[in-house]
Order: C-alpha cells, then sequence, then structure tokens
C-alpha cells in the first residue's frame, strides 16, 4: 500500500527553487509589459510612416497624408482591468486605392476588395484574434479581440478631409 | 490583476502547479514550460477569483489541461513516442514511493497527487481533471491495487514477503 508518509515527503522535495520562480515570474510580467506598450508604438510608428510616406507622396497630398495619421490613432479600449491588454495582437494593414481599384493589405498580402465594397458595401476579415472591417469609403476599422471574443481595443480610420492619400496604414510596429 | 497579486499566488502555488504537471509528464522541462504557460494564463486571466481556494483550484484545473495540451502536441509525441497520458512513465531504477507512483499510468499520477499530497476530495479531484467522481474513485482504486502489488513484487525480490 501506498507509504503516505514517505510519498508527502518525496513530493514535497519536487520544487521549481525560488530562483526559478522568480526567473519565471519577471519573464511573465516583462512579456505582459510589453504588449502593454503596443498601442503608444503603433501611434508612434505610425507618425513615423506618415512622415515616410510625406517624402514619396505629391506637394498637394502631404497635408492630408499628415493629417490622416494624426487622426487615425484614436484607441478605444473597452476590455482591460487594471490598464492591462490581454493578449492583443494587432497586424499591420493598410487600405490602397489604385487605378479605381481598392485593396487590403495585410502583413504584406494584397486583396482587391473593390467586389466586396461594391456589393455589399464593406469587407470584413476575420483574423485569429482580430477583425478587421473596411466600408465603402474605403474607412477601416480594425478591432482586437480576447480569446473569449470580448473586443479589447480597437482602431478606425477617419476620412480626410482636403484629399486623399495614398495608403492608410496601422502596424503594430513589428 | 496587480503585480503584487500575481507574484504572491505564483509563489504561493508554484510548486504546486510544477508537482502536478511532473506527475503528469514525468518530465522536469515539460512541467517547468507548464508552470509558465499556466502563469501567462493567470497573469492575463480578468475574471476575478473569490477567495484563495478558487485560485488554487482554477489553477489545479488549468495545469492539468495544459499539461494534456503538451502530451498531446505533436512535438512531444515524437519526442517521447512512449510516454502517453494513459501509458506508464519511464521505467526509473529508483524504487522509493514516488517512483512507484510515477510508474502508474498518467492519469492515476495526477489523481493520487492530487487526492494524497494536496489532500483534495474525490470531487475537487474530478473537478481539476475534467472528469467523473466515480471515474475518479475507480482510478484511485486502481491506482491501490497497483502499488499493492508493485509493493509486494518488491518484498519478494528482496525476500521478505509476508508469509
Amino acid at each position: 500500500m501506498l507509504d503516505l508518509e514517505r510519498y508527502r515527503e518525496d513530493c514535497a522535495q519536487l520544487r521549481l527553487g525560488p530562483e526559478k520562480m522568480e526567473e519565471m515570474i519577471a519573464m511573465t510580467e516583462d512579456r505582459n509589459k510589453k504588449r502593454l506598450t503596443r498601442p503608444a508604438r503603433a501611434g508612434l510608428v505610425a507618425a513615423v510612416l506618415a512622415a515616410a510616406l510625406a517624402v514619396t507622396a505629391s506637394a498637394a497630398q502631404i497635408p492630408a497624408v499628415q493629417e490622416f495619421f494624426a487622426s487615425f490613432v484614436a484607441v478605444t479600449v473597452t476590455g482591460t482591468q487594471d490598464g492591462v491588454f490581454a493578449g492583443l495582437v494587432i497586424p499591420t494593414v493598410a487600405v490602397e486605392e489604385r487605378e479605381g481599384r481598392t485593396y487590403l493589405v495585410l502583413d504584406g498580402e494584397e486583396t482587391d476588395i473593390t467586389g466586396a465594397l461594391e456589393t455589399d458595401g464593406r469587407y470584413l476579415y476575420e483574423g485569429e484574434g482580430f477583425r478587421i472591417e473596411v466600408d465603402a469609403d474605403g474607412v477601416a476599422t480594425i478591432t482586437a479581440q480576447s480569446p473569449d471574443g470580448e473586443t479589447v481595443m480597437s482602431y478606425t480610420s477617419e476620412p480626410v478631409e482636403g484629399g486623399e492619400p495614398s495608403a492608410y496604414t496601422v502596424t503594430d510596429g513589428e | 490583476m496587480t503585480d503584487e497579486t500575481f507574484e504572491h499566488w505564483a509563489r504561493a502555488y508554484g510548486d504546486t502547479m510544477y508537482r502536478v504537471a511532473y506527475h503528469a509528464l514525468t518530465s522536469r522541462p515539460d512541467a517547468e514550460d507548464v508552470v509558465q504557460t499556466v502563469l501567462l494564463k493567470l497573469y492575463q486571466e480578468t475574471k476575478p477569483f473569490q477567495s484563495e481556494d478558487h485560485v488554487k483550484h482554477w489553477l489545479l484545473r488549468v495545469t492539468v489541461n495544459e499539461s494534456r495540451k503538451l502530451l498531446r502536441s505533436p512535438w512531444r509525441r515524437s519526442r517521447v513516442s512512449l510516454e502517453d497520458w494513459d501509458g506508464p512513465a519511464e521505467e526509473r531504477e529508483d524504487t522509493g514511493v514516488l517512483e512507484q507512483v510515477m510508474a502508474l499510468p498518467g492519469k492515476y499520477r495526477v489523481s493520487v497527487y492530487l487526492y494524497y499530497y494536496e489532500g483534495l476530495s474525490v470531487r475537487e479531484v474530478a473537478q481539476a481533471m475534467g472528469a467523473g467522481e466515480s471515474t475518479v474513485q475507480t482510478w484511485l482504486q486502481r491506482a491501490r491495487g497497483k502499488l499493492r502489488l508493485a509493493l509486494s513484487e518488491g518484498r519478494e525480490e528482496t525476500g521478505y514477503a509476508r508469509s
């Protein structure tokens, strides 16, 4: 039969050790804090991209592009606890208009969404942990979701007055 | 959840999670991986816990589930093909009590640990393992039978079997 006393003594010696435990705690907190900084980084990177685009855009388009990025990074946070975002993953997204066609560029992969916009008035993409909706005006809403389907954060682009930018980009900086 | 709360629970239950994962996986590095995964889930958990008991039972359940996931992963299966949730642990030269328990099939090992070391009731073991109470009772009964047999065989080998 099981010698309970000896079994408990043996089990008590099965330990992670304080150093390993502290290492794991630190790794967990670091990993989550990096995620927490993403919205701020997104704003920063979007601004940098705006500046880069401005260099290549025509003189007439520069103000529009800058205005677009200034207004694009409007962040709505709905699913946080104690200010910590849970499992947030935001893809790199662009909506581009070229030669009368509209393209969704998701992490570098292009999809022609002109037909969907004309037929349905919108284009919807469901990714793992996020969804992207582009409306007929080319306005994109990117929504990040927690594993249980709750909206954690959304980015929505706004129409630009006074010109049309050549590209609308939101990025998580990776 | 504040960092302080997370750290308190991690330190309070880290070894418990590790022992559960070790009983399930019979591998220290794999058990450490599972603990790291469970800590991440704990940190990201948004629903509040009602009590210390609630946290403990949540951690036990998640640890059992994450251990199962690791056992089922193709990577682990190809690496340790003979180890499975229902299969016996690797043979050991040492014949201590823990080693006898670790030679049992995985579900017996985990239920024995939760029942005899953690002092959970059959119902609580069943909840942690996602099984029925009668199933857990059967596992514990069979585990005791196997341990009794292993013990008597060990005594016969060392020449002091009861007459």
